[in-house]
């Protein structure tokens, strides 16, 4: 029963404390507060964001601080000088949120890449990634070579030019990430 | 404008998600413009596998996604202001507060919540199924019958359950799809706009009507549609949807000269012998080398655990919704939870919580002796801890009740009961944290997903629920908290996709499999039994206006069928019989197979034009009745006889009884000296009976020390009761049985005493009190074959001349009728031993006579002597074993030897162990499962 060989499902550490499974929920929230963003006007009055994105995940905001979690880091995100180009309101051909890429491996099976956002232009695409987690010294390579395995992805589905970024909450900022 | 789409149909032999990457992949425009709505999520990763196989490079998927996804995605993408999707349970809230004030309005007393829970969640189906089938319901009032006043209002009912969603700015799972149903072009119209042609619907088979709408809208602009089946019959829903929209599908299938699928039938005696032979097949069977290969579908989610025991050594995927209530955490709290149900004015059970400190969770057993050992049924929380601290588990037993007991005893709300659930789950985590607890690898323990579940689902809904601060009676809030939880399933999904698959009938929907492995495809369990909505049974539907139900076995054929039609090798397997009740059902499994599989069976039959089931169904060899059901009589074997003469040697009456009322029972008993099986009843009468035999002993050794004489007012009842309470008190049920059950039994113990002084004779001399006697007697006067007759005498009382020998009966006295005065003679055989069963079994007391009479120094005093039993069950008076008028020495001095002889010839020399002429006594033997004789159970 206890054999590694038996796979029920996936699970999550289980030796997390509740502070940090909450944590990871209200990146989850974020995350889907984001998905649901068509424009960069979403962002000035974000509660509609904030609701969607709980009642998708069947999540419950009793017991949120929703103002001080989602609302205020989320409206901060309208400030951000880039943002315009990741929630275009015209010139775009397709957005791809939380699209699926799939990886086939060498043993015949396959593993899914999600890039949070990718935006192609005629001439053009852009990948980003939100990450509600601060910018740390470790978590940055990380998610430095996160992005860059999406740059390469999507450089080879779309045959375009790619511009690859993070998009951090928490504070509030954009780092362009090269795949050189 | 668009083009109607398609209506496509692939034979089962076929691989519908292959067929479906191919079309995908080959098409003129890219695969991620398209979207792929499939009926579950399992498929949808094996048509990812698929779309791996064939591009073998990085893959921008198509969007895959479950229909019931994709509508509230759509929901959530096109509605300014949404509107909170909430679960089933906040949704039996809204519907019972919808109901009260229907009651209200009516002039009815509305209802508590914790008692009306469980019709709550009856009367939300059906409020949901007006809103999947896309029906306004009207009131039910047919002349002369009286209804319900929830039928009989149910369509203000519905339009005030809808009213107070809105209001609290609220809606169902079914309100969303039929909002996008009656809306298409709201919901759907960006969609369809400019790619309706790039929806791919799959394989769905039976719809709502909600869904058929939006389907039929999808349809009309452009979307295609895959069914699996053959055309020709189609399914029967397929049918009906051919024929409601008026499409002819379009044959897909390529000319398939596969070999038919062979079949392999298995009829197990149990769920062991099952998965030994599932497991035999499987090493006889290559290793998986795709996902697609072999799959196990337990029908059963109780034979998942002892399957995985027996798999452990073969790569596995598990993809179920497994119950809760199934797991260990579950099991825990279901203890705990009974323990608070039996804690009466702060104490508790003594049973209970032996159960608790015996759990590997608790790591308290070493108190269970000390429990023991107290004598006490009760305990309170100070005699736990004093005793804990005793042997230096005072801090584990503090922390017992700190962390689990004390949090249930005070909860009062569903909330509370989260904090209680959030705090045993985190003593049970730590409990976890041990390694020796858990084996080598926990992450993939059961009890780390069953925990996973308990906090992700189970505490949030039962601390942010609309009735979370409802204030509830401790039994409502124990039966609400088993309501949800066994509503509750583990998704297990088993990823990455690899190897064996252990996979339920549902989550197997669109797969092809090579080789099949059913467990338990009996009837009962496929199909289940259809659950029937009290608040709409059969017959009422119509008259609300939902079609009738019957969809559900139609539904289950067709999966069943497609999946078994899919494959080129299916093993199927059932069970002769269930062991113990089965949780999740109310109806206990038959020991039948399926009436799917006899329909496969009898298909092969017509092909074959003849009976196929001896030749195609193998059955489990381990019978274990067999040897006895096949022989009418077990035939004594010398060593048997061997074993027999030795018995002889100091044979009590209650043996040469059980030989007379039944020679098998004897057999097992004495010569195989198999135990016999006791009864589930929580008291001991065998017990009972001892303590008032003690009791009585005692009571009268204690009058007669100084003079033999008793006289009837030399008998008190309290006196003789207190020696009865003394003896019952060490008895070891007596210290488990309820309060309630203890002071029955005393009452009635208390009673039946006093009836017995009540019936004693005026005056007795006393001349003996469990007297034990023995003598010598030889078969046939053969000096070889000896028999010691031995026995213990209750009471010998000599009254005016007469020895009185007396046997307290506390069970059923079963008065002998006739006795007859002749000499007889008989065949040793069946005939012989009825004879002798009607004559003499009841031998005890004339056998306890004549070892009287012949032990007795002089001359034997057969004149003078009779014998009685002593009802101490009812009446309490004293039952001759004779007639007044009968000559009982006589009888005991000439007749009662020769049939002695009789009785121990038959047991050396009759060739078998009959079964027991009377089938009465079958009713109460400990040995009648496994007997097969006149009238047990399994004959």
């Amino acid at each position: 029963m206890g054999s590694h060989l038996v796979t029920l499902r996936p699970l999550r550490d289980p030796f997390e404390s509740a502070a940090d499974y909450r944590s990871r929920l209200k990146g989850r929230l974020l995350h889907q507060a984001l998905y649901f963003a068509r424009t960069v006007e979403d962002f000035k009055r974000p509660e509609t964001l904030v609701k969607k994105a709980f009642y998708s995940l069947g999540a419950h905001m009793a017991g949120w601080d929703i103002e001080d979690t989602f609302i205020r880091p989320l409206m901060a995100l309208s400030e951000i000088d880039e943002i315009e180009t990741f929630f275009p309101q015209v010139g775009v051909v397709e957005v791809y949120r939380e699209r699926e890429f799939l990886v086939p491996t060498s043993d015949q099976g396959f593993h899914i890449l999600r890039p949070d956002r990718v935006v192609v232009y005629e001439d053009r695409a852009i990948v980003v990634e939100f990450k509600t987690e601060e910018k740390g010294p470790t978590t940055y390579k990380k998610h430095e070579r996160q992005v860059i395995t999406y740059h390469n992805i999507v450089k080879k589905s779309f045959g375009l030019p790619v511009s690859s970024y993070l998009l951090y909450l928490q504070p509030p900022h954009v780092v362009r990430v090269s795949s050189e | 404008m668009s083009e109607p789409g398609k209506i496509f149909i692939l034979n089962p032999r076929e691989n519908l998600l292959k067929r479906v990457t191919e079309e995908v992949l080959s098409d003129d425009k890219p695969p991620h413009l398209k979207t792929i709505l499939l009926p579950n999520r399992r498929a949808g990763v094996y048509l990812k596998h698929y779309m791996a196989q064939t591009v073998r490079s990085t893959l921008l998927l198509p969007r895959i996604i479950p229909l019931d996804d994709w509508i509230v995605d759509l929901y959530l993408e096109s509605t300014a202001e949404p509107r909170e999707q909430i679960n089933d349970f906040d949704a039996s809230w809204i519907a019972f507060e919808a109901y009260n004030a229907v009651c209200k309005a009516s002039g009815v007393e509305p209802h508590r919540w914790d008692s009306f829970f469980p019709w709550a969640r009856h009367m939300l189906d059906a409020l949901n199924e007006f809103d999947f089938e896309l029906v306004d319901p009207t009131d039910v009032e047919i002349d002369n019958v009286p209804h319900p006043l929830m039928l009989r209002r149910i369509k203000g009912l519905y339009g005030l359950f809808g009213q107070i969603l809105e209001e609290k700015g609220l809606i169902t799972k079914a309100k969303v799809f039929r909002l996008v149903a009656e809306e298409p072009e709201r919901f759907l119209g960006e969609c369809v706009k400019e790619m309706g042609d790039e929806i791919l619907v799959v394989g769905f088979y039976a719809l709502t009507e909600s869904e058929d709408r939006i389907f039929r809208y999808l349809f009309e602009h452009g979307a295609r549609f895959y069914w699996h089946a053959i055309s020709n019959p189609l399914p029967r829903l397929y049918r009906r949807w051919k024929e409601n929209w008026g499409v002819e599908p379009v044959d897909i299938s390529k000319d398939c000269h596969d070999s038919p699928t062979r079949f392999h039938f298995f009829e197990a005696h149990d769920l062991h012998s099952e998965i030994k032979e599932l497991k035999r097949r499987l090493g006889e069977m290559d290793s998986p080398r795709a996902p697609d290969e072999y799959c196990i579908v337990p029908l059963m989610p109780t034979s998942l655990i002892p399957l995985l025991y027996h798999l452990k050594e073969v790569p596995a995927n598990v993809t179920m919704g497994y119950p809760l209530s199934l797991t260990g955490p579950y099991r825990y709290l279901e203890l705990l939870f009974s323990i608070m149900e039996n804690w009466r004015e702060g104490a508790f059970r003594v049973r209970d919580l032996e159960e608790l400190f015996l759990h590997p969770y608790s790591g308290l057993s070493p108190l269970v002796e000390l429990l023991r050992e107290s004598l006490n049924p009760f305990f309170h929380r100070e005699q736990l801890f004093e005793m804990a601290g005793e042997i230096g588990l005072k801090k584990e037993m503090e922390t017992i009740f700190r962390t689990a007991l004390d949090p249930i005893i005070e909860a009062r709300t569903t909330a509370d009961l989260a904090e209680a659930l959030e705090s045993i789950v985190s003593f049970v985590r730590s409990k976890i944290k041990d390694p020796s607890l858990l084996d080598s690898n926990p992450n993939y323990s059961m009890e780390l997903v069953a925990l996973e579940t308990i906090e992700e689902e189970l505490i949030p809904l039962l601390s942010n629920g609309l009735f979370s601060k409802i204030t509830m009676k401790k039994s409502g809030l124990i039966r609400f908290f088993r309501e949800i939880s066994h509503s509750c399933r583990i998704a297990l999904e088993g990823e990455p996709l690899h190897g064996l698959q252990v996979m339920g009938l549902l989550e197997t929907r669109l797969i092809n499999f090579h080789t099949l492995l059913f467990l338990d495809t009996n009837d009962s369990i496929l199909p289940g039994i259809e659950d029937v909505n009290p608040v709409l049974p059969h017959g009422i539907r119509r008259w609300v206006g939902l079609p009738e139900r019957g969809k559900e076995e139609l539904i289950l054929r067709y999966h069943f069928e497609r999946l078994v039609n899919s494959a080129k090798e299916v093993h199927i397997f059932w069970r002769r019989q269930f062991e113990g009740s089965n949780r999740q059902s109310q109806v206990e499994p038959t020991g039948l197979k399926s009436r799917f599989v006899e329909r496969i069976i009898w298909d092969l039959e017509k092909e074959a034009k003849q009976p196929v089931e001896d030749t195609l169904i193998k059955r489990s060899k381990v019978v274990l009745h067999a040897s006895v059901k096949d022989l009418q009589h077990l035939k004594k074997g010398p060593e048997h006889i061997e074993i027999v003469r030795g018995l002889m040697r100091h044979i009590s009456p209650t043996g040469i009884e059980t030989y007379l009322r039944c020679p098998r029972r004897f057999f097992y008993r004495y010569v195989m000296n198999i135990e016999e099986k006791k009864g589930d009843s929580e008291i001991d009468y065998g017990e009972i009976g001892n303590a008032v035999h003690n009791a009585l002993e005692r009571y009268y050794r204690r009058l007669t020390s100084k003079r033999k004489e008793v006289t009837k007012s030399d008998l008190l009842i309290e006196e003789l009761f207190n020696c009865f309470l003394e003896e019952i008190k060490g008895k070891r049920f007596y210290k488990y049985i309820s309060p309630e059950r203890r002071r029955l039994l005393e009452r009635s113990a208390y009673h039946r005493l006093n009836n017995f002084i009540k019936n004693q004779p005026d005056t007795t001399k006393v001349i003996a009190l469990e007297k034990e006697l023995s003598h010598r007697i030889y078969i046939g006067g053969d000096p070889a074959l000896v028999v010691v007759l031995s026995g213990r005498i209750d009471r010998i009382d000599l009254r005016d001349g007469l020895y009185v020998i007396l046997d307290y009966k506390t069970g059923l006295v079963d008065q002998p009728k006739n006795i007859s005065a002749e000499l007889i003679d008989l065949e040793m055989n069946e005939e012989g031993l009825k004879l002798l069963y009607e004559r003499f079994k009841h031998i005890q007391l004339p056998l306890y006579a004549y070892l009287f009479c012949v032990t007795r120094e002089g001359a034997p005093p057969w004149d003078s002597i009779t014998c009685a039993y002593v009802d101490l069950r009812k009446s309490g008076k004293e039952e001759l074993y004779h007639n007044k008028r009968f000559d009982f020495g006589r009888w005991l001095e000439e007749v009662f030897p020769h049939s002695l002889d009789l009785i121990f010839r038959h047991m050396l020399e009759a060739p078998y162990w009959y079964p027991a002429p009377d089938l009465v006594s079958c009713r109460f033997c400990g040995y009648n499962h496994g007997c097969f004789g006149s009238g047990a159970v399994g004959s």
